[in-house]
């Protein structure tokens, strides 16, 4: 059974308003096995410095600066146990 | 970032260390360890507890709430959030004609504009693009006090943009906001020749609130002009990096009906073109390395200026740009999920030369960190959220978790780390970070700090706020933990808001690639070894 998203950050659209955002999903394994976790952006491609989110939760954080040339791309979280197909959660950003 | 009195550090380090480092080992680990039961002898930092609420409650926007330096107690907090209020309104400005003139108003006109308002070095924020045809914006905050309000033109660029400081929001609120038309803040942008320089970016920033403001280009003639209400400004002229042109800034105070005039040289743009090849272990090209040059001087232009280039390899792994005459840090950072250390150089760039080449550089695969976490009473702990993540470069960072013996492996990249260990279970310990240098031989035991317990409840008018995200961070922003309130709103967490060293050869930087290379005859003070055909020069480099 694929891991499947419990709790994340609301919405479809992060606006950066001021100075950063966080942006988090917490997901959940039917099976027990460890989720691993991967950020992208769709023009900036990955993004490296993703850290866990509040264990024992299995969950992945990334930390959105207030920079221009992020306004309109799309943050992906993507994640997988390994086993099964890999599952994303998408979120468009505007910075103003 | 606050680190431990440095005999702490080394006793600690001692034992982290083992047989790997005798001289430290001498020291005697019961005389100098940390006394994890002895109490919190400081007095206890200020705590920045973030909420970012899940789609659990959707309503709720993130908040922050402060613990005050020296406040004893850390646990039963109960933390409160705010409601989320709409703020609407509209935004006009004037289309004041001719621009220099401020006597001539023009017509006051909806505008298009970035309405932001966000409460400083909190997670508090909200705002809307506005369109010209009505300037009509609406968002939401969370209540709340000392919030400042933004107001910055997107389309009409010789327009002034608006800070209000000290709001407070709480209840509903509508706005009718107008930016005025200010004075002119004009100039020119020129070389040594007095040529104008195009495509400068030039960018006010008001320094109350470092609020980045409206920004313009200069013109094909190096002119540009922009307005500003009256304060106290820094006025960012960024150059094309790409074309070798740097960045300078200024700081300006504008009086009331006072035009401004502010004329630039950047000195010589005569760039030397620098190229090279990242090659993996076999010899092939590696694609898509970013290669980031960040000038430390720039041998014709003052200490003001700045130069950052950015470029990345093609296919082959070549690369090439163009930087003014200076010494440099090149840094080479490799794709997230391509197994290999990012590397470091120091070069020389002379100008006497219009192209140096600095050859072939290989990328280490990463490292392999094997060890075991202990708690505080020296028993293995499984379920430990090891992360390292790189200091500098991109900050790339890896994650894996103890098994039941408490051991770990974790693929690293070479280079100075931070090292966080998040518990499972906060009875384990606390969330401990470590910071290594380069030349720092990490231990292979890793012990979990005592810490000190923060808990509470996150309450929404009497209800529990169930999932959210709980950010402790200290005053500097340094993350301490990261946990999740749960079914009943409830958070636990222990963090140790100190750091530890695991020391390293300050005189070294270790596995970085360092090397000095000199293209040419630009007399820095840096020893210049000859080979002058190639303007290359490897004055050596430690791998």
């Amino acid at each position: 059974m694929p891991p499947e998203i419990v709790h994340a950050t609301p919405g479809d659209t992060i606006t950066l308003a001021s100075t950063s955002q966080k942006v988090f999903v917490v997901a959940d394994d039917p099976d027990g096995d460890e989720i691993v976790f991967l950020w992208s952006l769709s023009e900036s491609g990955l993004i490296g410095d993703a850290v866990p989110s509040g264990p024992p939760f299995q969950g992945s954080q990334i930390e959105l600066t207030h920079d221009a040339a992020l306004n309109g791309q799309v943050v992906t979280c993507t994640f997988s146990d390994g086993y099964t197909e890999y599952q994303t959660k998408s979120w468009t950003l505007e910075v103003l | 970032m606050r680190l431990r009195p440095l005999t702490l550090c080394v006793a600690l380090s001692a034992v982290l260390l083992g047989a790997a480092c005798a001289d430290y080992e001498a020291a005697s680990y019961d005389d100098g360890a940390r006394d994890w039961d002895a109490p919190y002898e400081e007095e206890r930092p200020e705590l920045f507890l973030n909420v970012h609420p899940s789609d659990a409650n959707a309503k709720l926007l993130p908040q922050t709430r402060a613990i005050p330096q020296g406040t004893d107690e850390w646990t039963d907090l109960s933390l409160e959030l705010a409601p989320s209020i709409q703020i609407t309104g509209s935004v006009r400005g004037w289309d004041a004609t001719p621009h220099f003139d401020i006597t001539v108003p023009g017509e006051s006109t909806p505008i298009a504009a970035n309405v932001a308002a966000f409460v400083p070095n909190t997670v508090q924020s909200g705002g809307k693009a506005t369109q010209a045809k009505d300037g009509a914006f609406e968002f939401e905050l969370p209540a709340g006090a000392d919030y400042v309000l933004r107001v910055i033109p997107t389309d009409e660029q010789e327009l002034p943009f608006l800070v209000q400081t000290d709001l407070e929001f709480t209840t509903n609120t509508e706005i009718e906001l107008d930016v005025g038309y200010g004075v002119g803040v004009f100039g020119t942008v020129v070389d040594n020749t007095g040529n104008g320089i195009a495509g400068v970016e030039v960018q006010l920033i008001e320094e109350t609130t470092l609020t980045e403001g409206v920004h313009t280009e200069t013109d094909s003639t190096g002119y540009y002009f922009l307005r500003a209400m009256p304060g106290s400004y820094t006025v960012i002229f960024a150059g094309d990096a790409g074309s070798g042109v740097p960045t300078t800034e200024q700081t300006i105070v504008i009086e009331e009906q006072e035009h401004v005039e502010m004329n630039i040289s950047f000195g010589p743009i005569e760039t030397v073109t620098v190229e090279g090849d990242l090659l993996d272990d076999q010899n092939e090209g590696l694609d898509d390395v970013t290669v980031r040059f960040t000038a430390l001087s720039l041998a014709e232009h003052a200490a003001t200026n700045t130069l950052t280039v950015e470029t990345d390899t093609d296919r082959n792994g070549y690369y090439a740009t163009k930087l003014l005459p200076g010494h440099y840090v090149v840094e080479f950072i490799p794709p997230y999920d391509d197994g290999l250390s990012p590397a470091k150089k120091l070069i020389q760039v002379g100008n006497t030369t219009q192209l140096a080449s600095l050859g072939a550089t290989s990328l280490n695969a990463l490292t392999t960190l094997e060890g075991t976490v202990l708690s505080p009473a020296k028993q293995s702990v499984s379920g430990v959220t090891v992360t390292a993540q790189q200091t500098g470069f991109d900050g790339y960072t890896y994650s894996t978790s103890t098994g039941a013996d408490g051991s770990f492996t974790l693929p690293l990249a070479e280079g100075e780390l931070q090292i966080t260990l998040t518990p499972s279970n906060p009875s384990d310990g606390a969330v401990t970070h470590f910071e290594s240098r380069a030349t720092a031989e990490l231990p292979n035991e890793f012990l979990l700090a005592a810490g000190q317990t923060v808990s509470g409840t996150v309450f929404f008018e009497g209800n529990a706020v169930a999932y959210a995200l709980m950010d402790i961070t200290d005053a500097s922003g340094q993350l301490l933990a990261s946990t999740l309130t749960d079914a009943d709103g409830a958070f636990s967490v222990t963090v140790d808001t100190d750091m530890v060293l695991v020391p390293g050869d300050d005189s070294d930087t270790g596995s970085e690639k360092t090397e000095i290379t000199d293209t040419g005859a630009a007399d820095t003070g840096m020893e210049d070894t000859g080979d002058g055909d190639t303007g290359i020069e490897d004055t050596g480099s430690k791998d």
